[in-house]
């Protein structure tokens, strides 16, 4: 593919998303935040020089960069908690980084805030498998945790394709998911505890071992926060035990449509497989040519569809799977009978994503859920603003829970692609709302779809969860300009401040 | 990533592939998940994709040859287990190689570090000097606690007893035993002549016994990885290029059906030599027609396979298979050798973690003591694990560091092949074939 | 749509109606209780307030997608009306939700996020609300969460509305996720363990490859679910695991549970086997007398066995009390005299890393002789805790009208 490149001395980006200006009276407290920071952490744990900082100038989004002032990298709850009350001394903002692998750009830095990179919080702390948990640090990785634990046959659920790299903690803050979602439930369906530093350095301690915890589930509320809320320093998960066997089969439909139809079907035969994924023509088309896994090329829809568990209950249900398949009209079936016939059957879905680089030089994965009925409809229109911006979009689905990711491909060294790429794809999260859809499934608003929040909800909505920011962060210094359009100020919504011990309304009692 | 190559680095013979390569990295991360020294720092710029984000911001006048970018670039193991992990196809190897070489022209090092490179460069390709170097070191081994940290690891790897020379290792051509099914030529390197010539003697007798003519070109000689690797490409050419015209010469005369390379870490950079020379009018096609027919020792073996009479010769030795980064990621070769152990008659075991480096690394173990040094810690611990009486690998440097961390005897892959079609106990294993 | 005023009993029926009545509360500074059948009054502190809202007349199915496993429906729909509406299409609540009387309510069942035995493997009720709407104590209508199940636009709201007792928003519309029902389901029984080694088999078959969806276990001296007095002996002890699915798979899994332990074991079908796990679901075999009370103890599995023992000790008591465990162990259903105080209760479920609630008091709700139980139902948080909750209270009910004290004094 002929590159153009630039020549220029420097160049401008233009970047579409509104990146707040550093304030001037924040890049002044640089030196003396330093120094303190120096006086809590070793020399290799704080960075500050121009060379240190470029490689933490973006996360996942290498589209949106950003340097901070500068990156802690603290090694222990206590280290994290002396960084934030030094910080928050300072009114200086801060933005957590688990493994900087997001695809939201949650963890894109504050030109005038600190990053507090978790990467070296990376230890697994116990493993009690009679209770079914582990408690690890954040910086530990996804697939770590279940490599300590599969040895003796158990496993974390919640698999996201980044989980080589990505960390547990950011897991928590993105409440990710993964293909096996609707059987087993996304992060916040996988945790018993959690240890969080809140933005003024207190250390918040949330559930543990017992299956609940006394009070509001602030477990739950912290679990999908995008690192508003509070610092993660320790993450306790559920362990499952690794099911019997797997089992997994193709099928190839003539239209979406009626591979949509025959998903609703498989759940009406009273089944919940462990993974259902949808992928169309042009995602089909190009996994085959990367991973020449055998997939029918220039058809319309290919349906996977996983059942895991007991041997005994794998080959019954994916018997009853075939039959529904064949009412459903599906032109050809493949059924896995071995292991490696299994993984055969996969490699082409799993190829997907990379074969993408491969068609084009860059691509913008979507992330957005609707409900599973509306999968046909939603196509359709993808496919028609596919025409009208005139770039190719493929489409992997979670047919499962209806989590559905468009890749559209475009070429940024091309003046304005990346700006049409995300106006389009500003168009398909509408519609993702639209039919009765959430913007994000599972990558996380961050900046990306920030500016869409009000699309989805209105400003009483955006209230509710502003007195949820109030509660852990009144002053928002941890991670402003995410999530959410607009910064407001706890005040504007008449939040009750408590000053100097005195609380509104003396005559009601507290606890 | 979206790319800004300044006009001035533009200029550079490498800009347009550097360019290309940094074009594909879509800054995913999952090269961390998989790199040694992103698992001792876990800091971004001892990863890989901190590393290319260091080298982009370099060649876009972002940031200059600071002590700390360099500190992270010369800190990389180039073992490539990140070109294994990436979903991309980032050719990470090329791009390292490059700023390497950039460095070495515009960044001005500190005295003893700038010494103790030029020293090694000296010294390593030249099996004369470095043997003699290696008798006059057993003495000031002696007295390696005097010495400062960095040099110490040096000096630990003196061995105290150097191998007697080769005498199989002489110009000339092996004949086949029996019907000749194959020409090959075959590298005997550098430092492994010195260190470790029982391994170039055992394939020479393991080639012949399954049917090929063994060439040892008179100017074959150092494989120039070493020092390319420690930037110095210039001074790495005519070491290059030698190899280049003698096995050419072959091919144009007798022929050669491969150039076989027992050592990996030759192996990565000799399979390379055709990218290397692409834009030289002279070596060109000549380069690229070597590269084209290098292969691995255990290549060449698989395919011609071990003779059935292999089995029962040799007792069920519980052998742990350390694959060799320029073996496993530089090359993408690991089944064969692990084929080939279990048809000679082993046992073979995986060892834990696999893709990490054990430290070695070309020069890395002596120029980065301390990181070489948890690595080999941890990769001792990770034979341990699995209990074997043997690990075997395939490469020198692997050999050399694994042996000063772990107790378990070391071997070289070939050394094992060649005792189980016919060949010599290798050395150190003697007490083993009582069972 | 006016709501309905019968002496401090107001009925609104629809999202507008509660939202007046919460308005009207605030301006007239009129705490509510909000309930939505009324029928967990007894589980947690008393609210004092000036009226009642209840939800009952705010009832309904709004919208029913088995195909999309999930259903929208309004808090006040009587729970037992909503499960026959789901069986009807062979689907369920899989956290088998408790219904403690007839008034039971979906909207109740969420705020107090109440799950049954079920739980072990399917999760509680706050993993199956999707999202809601609700008007807080502000007076403003919100929404949060929405219909789909992979969802993590904004905070998880849903998290915050169940479990919080209507102490931040009163609750007026629902997205729940239901899944098919089960086919088939056995229940193997094994009598006579004590309780060390009954935890002990849990969990066990727990960490077994076979999916197990019940784990409970009953003391001696517990009284017996009906169906099962045939399968113990006199006042043994008896432990149960339940395997649900497909019939070729129940008939595979049951019997390789039953060989986890080398004891003989009976095994329960169909009718047997549902009556047994409603009756523990339920909690029928903890019947308390007057003076008595009932706690419900969250621990880790691994330590509910030695907790039982220490709160006989805080009972100053020579027997044990009388108490059965579900959920493998992690929850500790324990009947012990009014004379315990709550403080020592709290203090060995949290000296074990988990924390109890006081669900049931026999006697007048005050409690008896003035003490501090029903003051202290629920486990003390710690100080970090305390001040989020009452940030998080202030900030959505900051006029404190909607079930005052429910929780904590205060909240």
């Amino acid at each position: 593919m002929p590159l153009s490149y630039r020549r220029s001395g420097s160049v401008q980006f233009r970047h579409p998303m509104h990146l707040p200006e550093p304030d001037q009276e924040r890049l002044a407290k640089k030196d003396a935040a330093v120094k303190a920071l120096l006086v809590v952490l070793p020399r290799e744990c704080v960075l500050f020089s121009s060379e240190d900082l470029i490689a933490y100038e973006c996360d996942g989004v290498s589209a949106y960069r950003q340097a901070p002032m500068a990156v802690v990298l603290p090694r222990s709850t206590d280290e994290v908690s002396a960084v934030m009350k030094i910080l928050h001394g300072l009114q200086l903002p801060v933005v957590p980084w688990g493994a900087g692998t997001g695809l939201s750009g949650g963890a894109l830095p504050l030109g005038d805030g600190v990053t507090v990179a978790l990467s070296k919080m990376r230890q697994i702390l116990e493993i009690d498998l009679d209770n079914g948990c582990a408690v690890v640090q954040p910086g530990v990785t996804n697939a770590r945790i279940t490599q300590a634990v599969q040895a003796d046959g158990f496993y974390y659920a919640p698999d996201p394709s980044s989980q080589i790299a990505c960390s547990i903690g950011g897991n928590v803050a993105e409440n990710s998911g993964g293909v096996h979602c609707l059987k087993y439930g996304v992060t916040t369906n996988n945790l018993l505890g959690l240890e969080v530093v809140l933005a003024d350095g207190e250390v918040l301690r949330v559930g543990g071992k017992s299956l609940d915890a006394p009070g509001y589930d602030l477990m739950g509320l912290l679990t999908g926060s995008e690192g508003l809320l509070g610092i993660i320093t320790e993450v306790t998960v559920r362990l499952l035990r690794k099911p019997e066997t797997a089992r997994a089969v193709l099928a190839v439909f003539d239209t979406v449509e009626a591979s949509g139809q025959a998903v609703a079907d498989v759940i009406a035969a009273g089944m919940v497989p462990a993974g259902m994924e949808i992928m169309d023509k042009l995602a089909i088309e190009a996994s085959e040519d990367y991973a020449k896994a055998g997939y029918p090329v220039g058809v319309e829809a290919i349906l996977l569809i996983e059942h895991d568990g007991p041997e005994v209950e794998v080959n019954y249900l994916l018997e009853r799977t075939e039959t529904v398949l064949r009412a459903a009209e599906a032109t050809e079936i493949r059924v896995s009978a071995s292991e490696q016939e299994r993984l055969r059957l996969w490699a082409g879905r799993k190829a997907a994503f990379p074969a993408m680089g491969r068609l084009s030089p860059d691509y913008y994965c979507m992330d957005g859920t609707i409900p599973r009925g509306a999968l046909a409809t939603v196509l359709g229109k993808i496919r028609e603003l596919s025409g009208s911006y005139d770039l190719r979009v493929a489409n992997v689905f979670h047919a499962g829970d209806g989590n559905l990711h468009p890749l559209l491909l475009y070429d940024g060294n091309v003046p304005g692609e990346l700006e049409k790429a995300e106006q389009m794809g500003a168009e398909i999260l509408k519609l993702c709302v639209d039919v009765g859809g959430v913007l994000t499934g599972e990558h996380g608003v961050g900046i990306e779809k920030r500016d869409l929040m009000t699309y989805q909800f209105n400003e009483r909505d955006l209230d509710a969860m502003q007195h949820v920011k109030c509660s852990f962060d009144a002053e928002s210094m941890l991670n402003p300009g995410k999530m959410f359009p607009v910064l407001r100020r706890c005040a504007e919504l008449g939040a009750m401040h408590i000053h100097d011990g005195k609380l509104p309304f003396p005559e009601l009692e507290r606890f | 990533m979206q790319t800004a190559i300044t006009e001035q680095h533009y200029a550079h013979p490498d800009a347009k592939i550097a360019e290309s390569i940094l074009t594909s990295c879509v800054h995913c991360g999952f090269c961390n998940a998989t790199c040694p020294t992103y698992q001792l720092e876990g800091i971004e710029m001892e990863g890989p994709r901190g590393r290319i984000y260091l080298m982009k911001s370099l060649l876009e006048g972002k940031i200059s040859h600071a002590d700390s970018v360099v500190s992270h670039l010369d800190s990389c193991l180039s073992c490539l287990a990140c070109e294994s992990t990436c979903p991309s196809g980032v050719k990470y190897s090329h791009l390292i190689d490059s700023a390497r070489s950039e460095i070495a022209e515009h960044y001005q090092r500190a005295a003893v570090d700038g010494m103790q490179r030029r020293m090694l460069s000296w010294l390593l390709p030249y099996p004369g000097r470095f043997r003699l170097a290696m008798l006059a070191g057993r003495l000031a081994k002696q007295f390696a606690f005097l010495a400062p940290r960095a040099q110490q690891a040096m000096l630990r790897m003196i061995p105290d007893r150097l191998p007697t020379p080769s005498r199989l290792d002489r110009p000339g051509v092996h004949r086949a035993e029996g019907t000749r099914r194959a020409r090959v030529a075959l590298l005997t390197g550098c430092a492994q002549k010195v260190m470790g010539p029982d391994i170039n003697d055992a394939t020479i007798r393991l080639l012949t016994r399954l049917g090929c003519d063994v060439v040892l070109s008179r100017d074959q000689g150092c494989c120039g990885s070493l020092v390319y690797h420690m930037g110095d490409h210039e001074s790495s050419f005519p070491h290059m290029k030698r190899n280049i015209d003698a096995w050419h010469a072959e091919i144009d005369g007798e022929g050669l059906d491969a150039v076989v390379i027992n050592t990996s870490g030759c192996g990565v950079v000799v399979k390379d030599y055709g990218h290397i020379f692409r834009d030289d009018s002279a070596y060109a096609a000549k380069a690229a027609r070597v590269s084209e027919i290098t292969k691995d020792l255990s290549e060449v073996v698989h395919g011609l396979e071990l003779p059935a009479s292999v089995s029962g010769k040799v007792p069920a030795l519980r052998v742990a298979y350390h694959d060799a980064c320029s073996l496993q990621h530089g090359q993408q070769v690991r089944a064969e050798p692990r084929a080939l152990l279990g048809n000679a008659g082993f046992r073979v075991l995986d060892i834990p973690d696999p893709h990490l480096c054990c430290g070695s690394a070309g020069t890395y173990n002596l120029l980065k003591p301390d990181a070489a040094e948890q690595l080999g810690e941890l990769k001792a611990e990770a034979v341990a694990s699995v209990s074997p009486q043997v690990v075997a690998m395939g490469n020198i440097g692997c050999m050399e560091q694994i042996a000063a961390y772990s107790q378990v005897p070391v071997v070289h892959t070939v050394q094992l092949l060649d005792w189980a079609t016919g060949g010599p106990v290798p050395a150190g294993l003697g007490d083993l074939t009582a069972s | 749509m006016s709501a309905e005023e019968t002496a401090g009993q107001l009925t609104p029926e629809s999202t507008d109606a509660v939202q007046a009545c919460v308005q009207g509360a605030i301006n007239d500074k009129a705490p509510l209780e909000v309930v939505g059948g009324g029928g967990k009054r007894f589980y947690g502190r008393p609210v004092a307030a000036s009226s009642t809202l209840s939800l009952a007349k705010l009832s309904g199915v709004i919208d029913y997608q088995p195909g999309e496993l999930l259903v929208v429906v309004r808090p006040g729909t009587s729970l037992a009306e909503l499960e026959r509406t789901l069986a009807e299409s062979k689907q369920a609540l899989a956290f088998e939700p408790p219904h403690w009387g007839p008034q039971a309510t979906i909207g109740g069942t969420v705020a107090c996020n109440l799950s049954g035995p079920r739980r072990v493997r399917a999760g509680a009720a706050r993993d199956h609300l999707l999202g809601f709407e609700a008007v807080t104590g502000r007076g403003q209508i919100v929404r949060g969460g929405g219909r789909v199940v992979k969802n993590v636009t904004g905070y998880d709201l849903s998290k915050l509305m169940c479990g919080s007792f209507g102490t931040l928003a009163v609750l007026t519309e629902l997205v729940i996720k239901v899944l098919p029902a089960a086919e088939t389901e056995r229940t193997v029984v094994v009598t006579g363990l004590d309780d060390a080694e009954a935890i002990a088999l849990l969990i066990l078959a727990s960490r077994s490859p076979h999916n197990v969806s019940g784990l409970a276990h009953l003391p001696r001296g517990v009284r017996v679910p009906q169906g099962l007095s045939a399968a113990s002996g006199s006042g043994d002890s008896i432990t149960l695991i339940r395997v649900e699915g497909p019939a070729p798979s129940v008939d595979h899994r049951a019997p390789e549970i039953a060989g986890l332990t080398k004891r003989q074991t009976v095994s329960l079908e169909a009718e047997a086997s549902t009556s047994v796990w409603s009756a523990l679901r339920e909690v029928e075999p903890l019947a308390i007398d007057p003076g008595e009370r009932l706690w419900r103890v969250s621990v880790p599995p691994t330590v509910s066995a030695t907790c039982r023992a220490a709160l006989s000790k805080a009972a100053s008591s020579p027997e044990q009390p009388r108490a059965f465990f579900d959920w493998g162990g992690g929850l500790l259903w324990c009947v012990l005299p009014a004379s315990v105080a709550a403080s020592a209760v709290h203090r060995v479920a949290q000296d074990a890393g988990g924390h109890a609630r006081l669900v049931r008091s026999a006697g007048a709700p005050q409690g008896v002789d003035g003490d501090d139980a029903v003051d202290q139902a629920f486990s003390p948080l710690d100080g970090a805790n305390r001040a989020v909750h009452q940030r998080l209270k202030l900030a959505f009910d900051p006029s404190s009208v909607l079930n005052p004290g429910r929780m904590y004094a205060g909240l």
